[in-house]
């Protein structure tokens, strides 16, 4: 990627910071629901704090750039799974009352192959980790990197590598 | 009592178990019970702020679901060195 | 009745029975692993009730605040319990991978 001219930069960091400006602001115009003008110049000095600080972290690349836009084409996936696993856990709830066993669910690891270079590797981890633990039959451990794969605990083991990756980032 | 009030008490009574396993079972099931009860919780105080119609009710509830998250992981986190 | 306080109430009952259930599974459940799921569920349960309070408030200060608490809860569950799960995990092997083995073996038997 070629490096950014020193202006460009400037204007990306303005714009990123004006964005996340105007989203604390209406965030605490939210919070607030008053519109007087002492109010309004708490706010702005508050989502001036909130900015820089989002800014300062946007920087060290804890977020935002990180993502593929790509990735997030199969969102739908765990979102519709939220549903199902809340009627799964329920239902297990139950079932615990009348079978008393030491333990229902189990770890399972599944492959997770790729490569992407930083900090897209990051975000892709931290995403598949993410869109793994939504819905609450599945949680996500973690990834581990040497092995390649993705460790997770579901209370009801089902289904196959879908279930535990759904966005299919590994 | 409206809807609203009878399921703020339901929701009450349900931290009663929570608490129970906070004190009887071990430290990493009764952080689970912390857990729980800091999600009840805020839910009860929504309950209550729509129940009553008072605003300050829910603003507790704004302010405790991230604050019962940040105790928790402190908790988690403490917890990784058999505390 | 109006159809938005009868909507409402379908919500506020379905959020109710899971958060009742998300504790029955935590004082059911015997395994730590297991009963972390119901952290996840009590989430979607308080999401549930916020939804509720929008429908018989529409988007009032209550309403908009109840849906942030729902929205914040629901998104910082699945972080609480991934958190938890490895801290706990650390605390039993040492390290979380250790439960990669594990879960091959299980696999694989």
């Amino acid at each position: 990627m070629p490096e950014r001219t020193r202006p460009a930069l400037v204007a990306r960091r303005a714009f990123a910071w004006s964005v996340g400006w105007v989203c604390a602001a209406a965030l605490y115009l939210l919070l607030i629901d008053i519109t007087d003008l002492p109010e309004l110049i708490v706010g702005a000095g508050a989502a001036v704090l909130a900015a820089t600080g989002l800014e300062l972290a946007r920087e060290q690349g804890i977020v935002g750039e990180s993502v593929r836009l790509r990735w997030l084409f199969r969102l739908h996936r765990p979102l519709l799974r939220i549903p199902r696993d809340i009627v799964v856990v329920s239902a297990m709830a139950l079932l615990a009352l009348v079978r008393r066993r030491p333990a229902f669910g189990s770890f399972r690891a599944v492959r997770f192959s790729g490569e992407e270079e930083e900090p897209y590797e990051t975000g892709r981890c931290a995403l598949a980790e993410a869109a793994g633990s939504l819905a609450p039959n599945t949680f996500v451990v973690g990834i581990d990197g040497e092995r390649r794969l993705i460790l997770a605990h579901q209370l009801r083991p089902t289904g196959g590598r879908e279930t535990i990756d759904p966005l299919e980032l590994g | 009592m409206n809807e609203w009030q009878i399921a703020a008490t339901v929701l009450g009574f349900a931290l009663i178990p929570c608490l129970g396993v906070a004190l009887v079972a071990p430290a990493p099931h009764g952080l689970l019970g912390l857990e729980i009860a800091g999600v009840l919780v805020s839910t009860i105080l929504m309950l209550l702020s729509e129940g009553f119609h008072r605003q300050p009710f829910i603003d507790l509830a704004v302010v405790l679901a991230p604050m019962a998250l940040v105790g928790s992981l402190v908790f988690a986190r403490l917890m990784e060195r058999q505390l | 009745m109006n159809w938005r306080i009868l909507v409402a109430t379908v919500f506020l009952v379905a959020g109710g029975v899971i958060e009742v259930l998300a504790v029955l599974g935590l004082c059911a459940m015997r395994d730590l692993y297991d009963r972390m799921h119901f952290v996840g569920l009590a989430s979607y349960g308080a999401l549930l009730i916020a939804v509720a309070i929008v429908f018989r408030e529409s988007f009032s200060l209550i309403g908009d605040k109840a849906l942030l608490v729902g929205v914040v809860l629901v998104l910082t569950g699945p972080v609480l319990v991934h958190t938890t799960m490895r801290s706990m995990l650390i605390r039993e092997h040492g390290d979380w991978r250790a439960a990669v083995e594990k879960a091959r073996k299980d696999e694989s038997s």
